[in-house]
């Protein structure tokens, strides 16, 4: 995350505790620095439910156009997220070199 | 001496029925043929040797709905071997109009050979019944699925390429490494278009095709990898509004997480 830090590069998540008072408290305590959306205090929530999501913790890695280019699998052990995502910036830059 | 007198006497009633009921105890129709070659096999078990009778059965009755039972059989029975391939040739070859087919379109479907897809495609296409047009439609999609799960599997873990050939055979197998997740999805999304539109009605379990269909195309439009994700509005978890769509011009990894 630190090494990310001046990239163009964010953490986001969808969060569903139950408790939004405690989720709040334990995000300071635990240092969370990524921004959470609130999931109606389920795992039903509507974004989850919209996502169709049937397992967790589920990552999808978004390109700076917003198109999906990384969804985590089920019987996938250590799926290297750090590298999907340098690539991923390292796409971005060379876009930006030739317009 | 008691044991053999005991057995002649539990033979006695059945010969003698058989005897006295000759007409109605030997099979005539069919269907009577089959369910005795059925019960036979019961007895004796042994699918690999008892293949080739259900295929003459299969083939001596080919205008016969319940030949597609006996192939239905095979395929079942010997879902992962050549005879399976064989027997969809004929469900192809002789039964295309059938209205017993809907059953049918799952084994077919299982079948780990590139003739399955082939054939529900031709039903699809072909089948005067819209309700066997129907169930060909969810197996196709079904088979689909199938398939788009391995690629995925084999794309985050190439060491499982060995598995895959071991329970898929050499042939398939090796087909199913030559598919590729962003193709397989387009044509999936053709195939739940159609049953959107055209087999909404119909019935696959507690469930309606349109439902289904439209919660899939869903996923596979807005969900899925080469797509643009869908997008999430709403508030943090201060209260603050929060849109997916600020976030353009960065590459974003979304967590789906919780203090579990």
């Amino acid at each position: 995350m630190k090494r990310l830090a001046d990239k163009p590069f964010v953490l986001l998540g969808i969060n569903s505790d139950a408790n939004r008072e405690a989720t709040r408290k334990a995000n300071t305590k635990d240092q969370i620095i990524w921004r959470s959306w609130w999931d109606d205090g389920s795992k039903f929530g509507p974004i989850q439910t919209r996502w169709q999501i049937e397992q967790r913790p589920m990552v999808y890695i978004l390109d700076a156009k917003g198109v999906i280019r990384f969804k985590s699998t089920p019987n996938a052990e250590g799926d290297d997220l750090a590298k999907v995502v340098d690539s991923l910036l390292e796409e971005l830059a060379a876009m930006s070199r030739k317009p | 001496m008691m044991p053999k007198l005991f057995a002649l006497l539990c033979l006695l009633p059945i010969s003698a029925g058989a005897l006295a009921d000759d007409g109605k105890a030997k099979p005539t129709s069919p269907a009577e043929k089959y369910k005795a070659l059925l019960d036979e096999y019961e007895e004796v078990g042994g699918a690999k040797q008892f293949a080739p009778r259900f295929f003459e059965f299969a083939e001596k009755h080919p205008k016969d709905p319940v030949a597609i039972d006996a192939l239905g059989w095979i395929l079942t029975k010997r879902r992962t071997q050549p005879e399976a391939t064989r027997a969809i040739e004929l469900l192809g070859k002789h039964h295309l109009q059938s209205a017993a087919l809907a059953p049918a379109c799952r084994s077919i479907a299982r079948v780990p050979a590139t003739a399955a897809e082939a054939l529900l495609r031709r039903v699809l296409k072909k089948s005067p019944h819209s309700v066997v047009r129907g169930q060909a439609c969810y197996y196709l999609a079904y088979l689909l699925e199938r398939q788009t799960s391995v690629v995925d599997q084999l794309t985050a873990n190439p060491d499982l390429t060995e598995r895959v050939l071991q329970y898929y055979g050499k042939e398939y197998g090796k087909h199913l490494m030559t598919l590729d997740h962003v193709k397989l999805n387009r044509k999936l999304e053709k195939v739940y278009a159609l049953m959107a539109k055209s087999y909404a009605d119909v019935q696959v379990g507690d469930e309606k095709l349109g439902e289904i269909a439209l919660t899939s195309l869903f996923r596979i439009r807005n969900l899925s990898r080469g797509r643009v994700a869908a997008e999430i509005k709403g508030e943090d978890i201060f209260g603050k509004e929060m849109k997916l769509s600020d976030y353009r011009g960065k590459v974003v990894v979304l967590t789906f997480w919780g203090h579990w």
